[in-house]
């Protein structure tokens, strides 16, 4: 696989960048010079160089912009983004032009003509004028513009001649250095191909030599690819606000898709999903979607900001909708089993994930905690939280106690009769044994907890409290 | 009657059949009891489906008896589901149950059975745990949840009051418990697949110096501090508001 860039040239973004191509005569000025005109424009007479007054007097109708740089730059940017569905590799060459390294994904497209294909596909709908260029290196592929039809890739040599035939003032030079290969007597890049190289460099510098060695390949030519635009976030207004939470199930899917389009184009995925119901009212209602692993297939996180709004509650209509993308993560997909265990359950994850997104379930995992008080060693860790690492220490053989299965928490009150604690109103027969617990130290009570039998059939965790209350804690 | 009319009717959905030769007729999940698994006719727990549990609500020796269900490395994640009390971590951890995968749900009724047939269909979830929520149980309710459990490979163990009793229920197994003693267990079978109703089984749940009742000596005021003052005031407790303690709060 050898590399082979595509260059997207964009002669005339700066007078297309706001509305695209228009049929009236339009050019660019700057100090009352004509920099661009586009082709109504040049039919009409007004070409490069002109003075504003001089192009008005040609042509009466002629529309004059100033450069926008910011705005030549977002479009570039905005082009750059769509071609990344083709290549991670896009580049941008300023001022109006995208390379692109295509080599690695020809046989994505199947091949040399389904990748011209799809370019020419994009090229029909791009609403800027575009050329198209072709080379073995960025630098090449910017400069051979308009390639022949072609049946495959061209060999190295092919490149090579096409380079050879490029004038001097076809080159991307700057105008003295020009002058000063003219001046010898060359006329075609393909004259100096034959001088050795370190008399090049010193005769006409070491940046033109470098340009040189990267234009034919001798030297390697990094760039920088065009990083994707973060994070993802869209909104969609309505036109008539929305009362009925069901509608809203097909524009979510419509933001869904656009967000799975764009984490399939950068191979990641995200865990949690933001969604923003913009009401009537002026206030805005946030749904959080979250997902024990992250993922990017619309149809779970459909269905789980499904469960979501079936316990949403309107408050006014929906005037719109808004979607946050989260933090993507780089995608790293699992190895599948060739062969399943038979014996194997569905992975945990996904019923997490259903059951996490019902707000009217409470859905914990018991774990310990390094309390001192039997109600405060419990806690509940959400369910999407990340287990720990299994290397816990296991803290709890240590104590060879007794304890109850069932903790009730907090402790609940019992009632006492002639001194001995009743529950259910039926006296408790306490255990003699004693087992202390202290409070931390603004309480200063001692607990005293005793093992005691219930006539129901039950085995009970009591204490008495250093006020004399009794207080059952749990059951075994 | 015909045998092919006895084969059609066979051969219908809802019969039910006191002994199913063609299935899992033994091969059970050992209950870790060994006079609950003889009592059994399958050896043990059904692999899958549903199984009620008809007890004195709530009944905290039925975790005990499910325990070795929900410990050991079998596949699948185990979920309790609204359990009357907090399941103490510390003490499952000790009877092996893995806390990684153990879940506890609560809820709302409607929202709990959905949740709870969800988990059961879903093939993730290998024993469930429901205490039956407030509210009749109707038996399309059972069965939808019975053909979950079977869909999903889960054992669904449903504990219901005993007044249920009198009511058709569609799970295969249905077993009394009554606590005679702390730390004791009757198990009555009230309907088995291939076993009669009424055989019963002692279990004792905790170990030996937990049954034993305590010396008579020690229903003792010897223990009980006497209240210094009459006009004791109620006991109170860290952050909590003072509650008199006659008035325990009502269990269901």
């Amino acid at each position: 696989m050898s590399a082979l860039w595509l260059a997207l040239h964009y002669p005339l973004l700066d007078l297309e960048a706001g509305d695209g191509p228009v049929d009236r005569p339009r050019a660019l000025v700057h100090r009352h010079r004509v920099l661009q005109a586009n082709p109504a424009a040049r039919a009409a007479g007004v070409e490069t160089g002109l003075r504003l007054a001089t192009a008005r007097a040609l042509c009466e109708a002629l529309e004059v912009r100033e450069a926008d740089d910011g705005a030549r730059d977002r479009a570039l940017r905005h082009q750059g983004r769509q071609l990344l569905a083709l290549t991670p590799q896009v580049c941008p060459a300023p001022p109006a032009s995208l390379l692109l390294e295509v080599g690695g994904c020809l046989k994505l497209f199947g091949g040399f003509q389904g990748l011209l294909a799809r370019i020419d596909r994009y090229r029909l709908h791009c609403p800027f004028t575009t050329r198209l260029g072709l080379g073995p290196t960025p630098l090449a592929a910017w400069h051979l513009t308009d390639p022949p039809p072609l049946e495959g890739v061209p060999e190295t040599a092919r490149f090579q001649a096409w380079l050879a035939q490029l004038t001097l003032d076809q080159l991307d030079l700057e105008p003295r250095l020009r002058e000063r290969l003219q001046a010898p007597g060359f006329r075609t890049l393909g004259e100096l191909y034959p001088l050795p190289r370190p008399a090049l460099g010193k005769r006409f510098g070491a940046p033109f030599l470098d340009w040189l060695q990267r234009l034919l390949g001798e030297k390697p030519d990094p760039r920088r690819p065009l990083a994707p635009p973060r994070p993802f976030r869209r909104r969609r207004d309505f036109d008539d606000p929305l009362d009925n939470l069901d509608h809203l199930h097909r524009p979510m899917e419509t933001l869904l898709g656009e967000l799975a389009t764009d984490l399939e184009r950068h191979q990641e995925s995200v865990a949690a999903i933001r969604w923003h119901l913009y009401l009537n009212n002026g206030h805005r209602d946030t749904l959080v979607i979250r997902r024990a692993h992250p993922g990017h297939d619309v149809a779970t996180w459909l269905d789980l900001t499904r469960r979501r709004l079936e316990h949403q509650v309107l408050e006014a209509p929906v005037l719109g909708l808004g979607l946050d993308g989260g933090r993507p993560r780089p995608r790293n997909p699992a190895l599948a089993d060739l062969f399943p265990d038979p014996g194997a359950r569905a992975p945990l994850a996904g019923l997490l994930e259903k059951l996490a997104a019902e707000p009217a379930l409470r859905l914990y995992r018991p774990d310990r905690d390094p309390g001192h008080l039997p109600e405060e060693t419990e806690r509940g860790r959400a369910p999407l939280e990340r287990p720990p690492a299994p290397a816990a220490p296991p803290a709890a053989p240590a104590t060879p106690e007794d304890r109850p299965l069932w903790l009730l928490d907090p402790p609940r009150p019992l009632s006492v009769r002639d001194a001995v604690p009743h529950w259910r109103d039926r006296p408790l027969s306490l255990f003699p044994q004693e087992e202390r617990f202290s409070q931390p130290w603004h309480d200063q009570a001692a607990r005293r907890y005793h093992v005691a039998h219930h006539p129901d059939g039950l085995c009970c965790w009591v204490f008495q409290d250093d006020r004399d209350g009794w207080w059952l804690q749990g059951f075994f | 009657m015909s045998s092919a009319f006895l084969q059609q009717l066979l051969s219908r959905r809802d019969t039910w059949r006191g002994r199913d030769l063609d299935g899992a007729a033994r091969g059970g999940r050992p209950t870790g009891f060994a006079g609950l698994d003889r009592l059994l006719s399958q050896g043990g727990w059904p692999a899958q489906g549903l199984v009620e549990l008809l007890c004195p609500l709530p009944c905290p020796p039925l975790l005990h008896l499910l325990l070795p269900a929900l410990a050991g490395d079998q596949p699948g994640a185990r979920l309790i589901a609204n359990p009357p009390e907090r399941p103490s971590a510390r003490a499952l951890a000790r009877a092996g149950v893995p806390l990684e995968r153990l879940l506890v749900l609560h809820g709302e009724r409607d929202g709990l059975l959905r949740a709870c047939y969800e988990a059961a269909a879903s093939d993730t979830v290998a024993t469930l745990l429901l205490w039956a929520p407030g509210g009749a149980l109707p038996a399309g309710t059972l069965r939808r949840l019975h053909l979950g459990a079977q869909q999903g490979r889960c054992l669904l163990v449903l504990a219901r009051p005993r007044r249920a009793a009198r009511q058709p229920s569609p799970a295969p197994l249905r077993l009394e418990l009554d606590c005679p003693a702390p730390g004791e267990l009757t198990v009555t079978v009230h309907k088995q697949p291939g076993g009669r109703p009424g055989e019963r089984c002692h279990l004792s749940l905790l170990p030996e110096h937990l049954r034993r009742p305590p010396p008579a000596t020690a229903t003792l005021p010897v223990l009980t501090r006497r209240p210094a003052a009459a006009h004791e005031p109620t006991p109170a407790l860290p952050g909590r508001p003072a509650e008199p303690p006659g008035r325990e709060a009502p269990r269901p």
